[in-house]
C-alpha cells in the first residue's frame, strides 16, 4: 500500500508537469494540430521502442502507426492521473506483445525447431561499436528465446532507461514485483546468452 | 541503506551513471548487490549496443489517413463494403431490365399530355368538378356504333 501510495505521488508530480496535458486536452477537444504535435514528439522514441522490441524493421512501420490509432481513439479514455508518456508506451508495449504472440504462433508453425537457425558467433558484450551489427545479431537471437514479456521490460529499463516508477504505471505491477520480473529477465537473458555459447563451442570442437 | 533502498535507487539512475559514496560502501560490503549490479551493467551494455535504429515513422498525412479509415462509422463501412460486393449484381440486374424492356412487343402510345386534371381547371373557389368529362371522348352514340358488330 505505502508503495502504491508513492507510485501515485510520483505520477501526479508528472502529471502536474507533464508539457504533454495541454497537448492531449486540445487533441481530445479535436484539435488535429495538437495531436500531430505530440506525433512530432513521440513518432522517434515510439519507432525506436516498437523497432527494439518487435526486431523487425520491415513491420515496423505498420506497428506505429497502427499504435498511433490506437491513442488516438483512446484519446477520451486516457486516465487524468497518469501522463501521457507511461500511457503511450503502455499501449505501444501491449499491441507490440500481440503482435510477438500472433508471430510467434506463425513461426511455431512454419519452424518447430528455432534454436536451429542460430549460426553467428555470439560476441563479448565488451566489444568495440564497430561491432554492433553482430550485437544487434546477437540480442535478435536472444530475444528469439524470450518470452514477449521479458522482452518488453528489458527494452523499457536498459534502451529507453524508463524509471521504475514510469514501468510501473504502464504495466500495473508494484515496484517489488517488477524488481523482481527484471531481475529474473536479466537472469533468463544471460542464461540464453551461457546456452549458446556452450552451443557454439560443441559445434566447433 | 539497505539492499531493496540501494537497487531501487540504482535502477532510476540513468545509464553509466557513477554511484554516491554511500551506494559504494553499500557495494562493497554486499555481495548480493555486488551480483545485482554485474548482471545489470552486463545486460544494459548488451542491449544498448544491440539496439536497432528505428526505421522512419509514417508521415502525419498516412497516419491521418489510417485514422480516417479505422473511426469511419462501422456501418457506414457495412453499406460501402456490401455495396461494393452487390455492385455487380445491380449492374447486371440493371442491364437485364434494360433488355428486356427493349425486347417486350411495344403497346399502343396513349397521348396523356392532352389530359389536364380538372383539379386544375377548376379555379380558387370553386369545387372541382370530379366526373368525368364525356365531351372529351366524343359523341356517345358514334361510339356504340362502332363498336357494334
Ligand atoms: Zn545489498
Amino acid at each position: 500500500m505505502q508503495t502504491e501510495s508513492a507510485i501515485w505521488t510520483v505520477l501526479s508530480t508528472f502529471v502536474s508537469d507533464d508539457p504533454d496535458q495541454l497537448l492531449v486536452e486540445r487533441a481530445q477537444a479535436g484539435e488535429v494540430a495538437a495531436f500531430e504535435q505530440l506525433y512530432a514528439r513521440y513518432q522517434a522514441p515510439i519507432s525506436r521502442m516498437v523497432a527494439n522490441l518487435v526486431r523487425n524493421p520491415a513491420d515496423t512501420p505498420d506497428l506505429v502507426q497502427e499504435v498511433f490509432t490506437k491513442v488516438y481513439m483512446a484519446l477520451d479514455r486516457i486516465q487524468p492521473n497518469l501522463p501521457f508518456r507511461p500511457w503511450l508506451y503502455r499501449i505501444a508495449g501491449n499491441h507490440c506483445l500481440d503482435y510477438l504472440r500472433k508471430r510467434k504462433r506463425q513461426l511455431v508453425r512454419l519452424d518447430p525447431n528455432p534454436e536451429a537457425a542460430e549460426h553467428t558467433q555470439p560476441v563479448d558484450p565488451s566489444a568495440t561499436p564497430a561491432e554492433q551489427v553482430v550485437a544487434q545479431d546477437l540480442v535478435n537471437k536472444l530475444f528469439a528465446g524470450l518470452k514477449p514479456r521479458d522482452r518488453w521490460l528489458l527494452i523499457m529499463k536498459e534502451v529507453e532507461g524508463l524509471t521504475l516508477e514510469e514501468i510501473s504505471a504502464m504495466t500495473g505491477m508494484g515496484i517489488s514485483a517488477l524488481k523482481v520480473a527484471l531481475f529474473r529477465a536479466r537472469r533468463r537473458l544471460q542464461r540464453r546468452y551461457g546456452d549458446m555459447r556452450s552451443h557454439q563451442s560443441e559445434a566447433s570442437v | 541503506m539497505n539492499c531493496r533502498e540501494w537497487r531501487r535507487r540504482r535502477e532510476n539512475q540513468p545509464a553509466g551513471a557513477g554511484l554516491a559514496p554511500a551506494a559504494a560502501e553499500h557495494l562493497r560490503d554486499c555481495a548480493a548487490c555486488a551480483e545485482y549490479e554485474r548482471l545489470r551493467g552486463w545486460s544494459g551494455e548488451l542491449l544498448r549496443r544491440g539496439a536497432l535504429e528505428a526505421p522512419p515513422a509514417p508521415s502525419f498525412a498516412a497516419l491521418w489517413a489510417a485514422i480516417q479509415r479505422a473511426t469511419q462509422p462501422r456501418w457506414e463501412l457495412a453499406l460501402s463494403l456490401s455495396f461494393r460486393r452487390l455492385a455487380p449484381f445491380l449492374v447486371a440486374l440493371s442491364l437485364l431490365l434494360l433488355l428486356v424492356g427493349a425486347m417486350a412487343p411495344r403497346q399502343p402510345n396513349i397521348a396523356a399530355s392532352s389530359y389536364t386534371s380538372p383539379l386544375l381547371v377548376a379555379g380558387p373557389g370553386h369545387s372541382a368538378n370530379l366526373a368525368p368529362d364525356l365531351s372529351r371522348q366524343g359523341d356517345p352514340e358514334a361510339v356504340l356504333v362502332a363498336t357494334q358488330p
